[in-house]
């Protein structure tokens, strides 16, 4: 068995684990996604999950207790979205061990997180789509990025965002015709994203309700999320859905090579455009193929020890078990956060010290 | 891949665009005008299929006479009788919807086919009120002419709007045929000139049937003597096809309103809201007593659903 599938097995069971502890999240979306899941058209659907069908096709097809099948879906979907943020890693250029580290710290971030605790969403689908893409884009697979972008799409609107990520950094390495047969791949998907709004609109009477998402000129979903939790607290949540990554980031963009700097630059637009309109931490943690990349640059610097208790203290911070935690994982979060926090300034601080620039590597062949 | 191939692609994709674009607007098009305006899917008033839990859909099927172009949404018979359901239904907190599928100018040998076409609204009750008009086959501007409604569902209005042409549904009210008329002579009923309309009106209702839904057949104002005896003998045709359905009721609207009167009628030939109020009065109360104090929905239906 290969360790890319050793590890897989082994954060789907610990996120399955994580899964089965955790209390079943209130009603939310399911009964919309069971009913996209049975009949595909929701006539008269005024809400933007109706325009997310592909995991609900597939889902709410096979045998099973719904719920049972979203949360598998989510466990083994994140830790796919894991290992192919560790392949991806690979492809920048960074170590075999970094990618393995990379992987964990994937696994058990904000977003898979939350998302086995609150399964009925196309999130795991765009957190595997993100590193996959990349990594074919890096490796000068278009075509099959390409396709795998547009099929993306069904299952949300992010799935074009790598391609043309991917477009603009070829454009400023001055890789024209890389940047051109991208950027064509990216309106592709593009394209058949907006011909599913316009079928599902104009056939169906579809149409995004009272969304917020969709009033550009009124802030659109980034406002109402700041109004209903107060500035601090969505200035807290806007942290933590990275938290101690952040610092990290920090510090390995100063160590970063050219085309992991020119990575982090591209995905500036979109980020800011993705937590405008969508749920704003977990449209940041979208781009995780971005950061984790980049925070591993000066994360792997530290010992196998003080990596690890990284690792296990950034996935306890992260670990939801429930509307409101019990208390006891509250604190625990807390402490976790704490540690994973001194770590990330201690590997930080340490990389500032010795100073020299990252370059092994990290300029990927066809980037 | 070449750079000219790159170049057509880009091309191809960017008119994909802007087609999707146009078929937006178009969609914007429709709800730009709710009062005289037909929607996306072809039919007066909001496109809206989902129900409400409960709720009981009644659809209007017809030609010019319930259309009714001229007259504000609000006032049309189909208003009317949605108004007339709903005070009904308030105190016991039921809900009804009233979907007005006529179309301007057709004929009842058409409305088979738009029952069909409507089915995926999934109306409990189908009323069919005629007009005074008696041609056959589709009008110019029907929207089965439209090939994009054909094959969709979806009755685009833009095209028209942008090259400055009759749109969709705007063939105008021809007003009363001749053959209904007091001047002209031979039999009017349903064994002479009225032989091919009654039997489109038969069909008409053997559609509903089929489906599962209830069928009422009004008969709209009397106009004259001869319309009065073709309405006559319908009633009697459609007793004779369906006398042992209970799921069918003809109501004779004939002495309902006098069109001659002008707070009936501006014209002796169409109605106002007054005259579409009693009409939609006396439909409601019949179509209530139809359905009965415990309004069961109707078992499996055999309509197509979108």
């Amino acid at each position: 068995m290969t360790r890319p599938a050793v590890r897989f097995i082994a954060i789907a069971s610990v996120l399955g684990l994580i899964a089965i502890v955790a209390p079943d999240p209130p009603a939310g979306d399911s009964s919309l996604y069971q009913a996209i899941g049975k009949q595909l058209v929701v006539l008269d659907c005024h809400d933007i999950h109706c325009y997310r069908i592909l995991p609900a096709l597939v889902l709410e097809h096979l045998p099973g207790p719904s719920m049972f099948k979203w949360k598998l879906y989510a466990v083994l979907t994140s830790a796919a979205a894991a290992v192919a943020l560790g392949r991806f890693c690979l492809v920048l250029g960074l170590s075999p061990r970094a990618a393995s580290i990379a992987t964990w710290i994937s696994g058990f971030g904000f977003g898979p997180l939350q998302a086995i605790f609150d399964p009925y969403t196309s999130d795991p689908v765009m957190y595997l789509v993100g590193p996959l893409l990349m990594a074919d884009l890096f490796r000068a697979r278009l075509v099959r990025a390409g396709v795998v972008g547009t099929l993306g799409i069904l299952a949300k609107e992010f799935a074009a965002v790598p391609l043309w990520m991917f477009a603009a950094l070829s454009a400023l390495k001055r890789r024209w015709e890389t940047a051109a047969r991208a950027a064509l791949a990216a309106l592709t998907a593009t394209l058949a994203w907006l011909t599913l709004q316009t079928v599902f609109m104009t056939l169906y009477n579809y149409s995004y309700g009272n969304n917020p998402s969709v009033r550009l000129l009124q802030g659109g979903f980034f406002a109402v999320w700041v109004t209903a939790l107060g500035w601090p607290r969505a200035a807290a949540y806007l942290f933590l859905a990275f938290g101690p990554l952040f610092v990290l980031l920090a510090a390995g963009l100063v160590r970063a090579g050219r085309t992991m700097r020119l990575l982090a630059l591209v995905s500036v637009l979109p980020a800011l455009m993705f937590v405008y309109v969508q749920q704003p931490d977990r449209a940041l943690w979208n781009f995780h193929f971005v950061v984790i990349p980049i925070a591993m640059l000066v994360l792997q610097d530290l010992s196998d020890r003080l990596c690890w208790l990284f690792v296990a203290a950034f996935a306890i911070a992260n670990l939801r078990l429930g509307e409101s935690q019990p208390a006891l994982v509250s604190w625990l979060r807390v402490a976790m956060l704490a540690i994973a926090m001194a770590l990330a300034a201690f590997a930080s601080a340490a990389s500032f010290r010795r100073g020299e620039p990252q370059t092994t590597g990290v300029e990927a062949p066809h980037a | 891949m070449s750079r000219r191939t790159m170049a057509a692609l880009f091309a191809l994709e960017l008119a994909g665009f802007a087609f999707l674009a146009f078929a937006l607007a178009d969609r914007r098009s429709h709800q730009r005008d709710p009062v005289f305006g037909v929607n996306q899917w072809g039919y007066r008033g909001e496109a809206r299929a989902e129900r409400e839990p409960g709720e009981i859909r009644v659809a209007l099927v017809g030609g010019s006479a319930a259309y009714e172009a001229g007259l504000p949404n609000e006032a049309t018979l189909a208003s009317s009788l949605f108004f007339e359901l709903r005070n009904a239904g308030s105190p016991s907190n039921q809900e009804y919807s009233v979907v007005n599928v006529s179309e301007p100018r057709v004929a009842a040998d058409a409305y088979a086919a738009a029952i069909r076409h409507y089915a995926f609204l999934d109306p409990d009750v189908v009323v069919i009120f005629d007009g005074y008009d008696r041609f056959s086959g589709l009008p110019p501007h029907a929207r089965e002419r439209s090939v994009v409604f054909r094959l969709t569902g979806y009755l685009p209005t833009l095209p028209a709007h942008l090259l400055g042409r009759a749109g969709w549904l705007s063939d105008p009210d021809a007003g009363v045929s001749e053959s209904l008329r007091d001047t002209a002579t031979g039999d009017a009923s349903c064994s002479g000139a009225s032989g091919a309309y009654c039997a489109a009106m038969i069909d008409a209702v053997r559609v509903i049937l089929d489906q599962g839904r209830r069928a009422i057949v009004v008969s709209p104002p009397s106009i004259s003597g001869r319309h009065a005896q073709e309405q006559q003998s319908l009633a009697a045709a459609l007793a004779q096809a369906f006398r042992d359905e209970s799921r069918f009721l003809y109501i004779d609207a004939g002495p309902a309103v006098d069109l001659t009167k002008p707070v009936n009628s501006p014209d002796g030939v169409h109605r106002t809201n007054v005259g579409n109020h009693d009409i939609g009065q006396k439909v409601a109360q019949e179509l209530l007593r139809m359905i009965g104090p415990a309004r069961p929905r109707l078992s499996a239906r055999s309509g197509d659903s979108r």
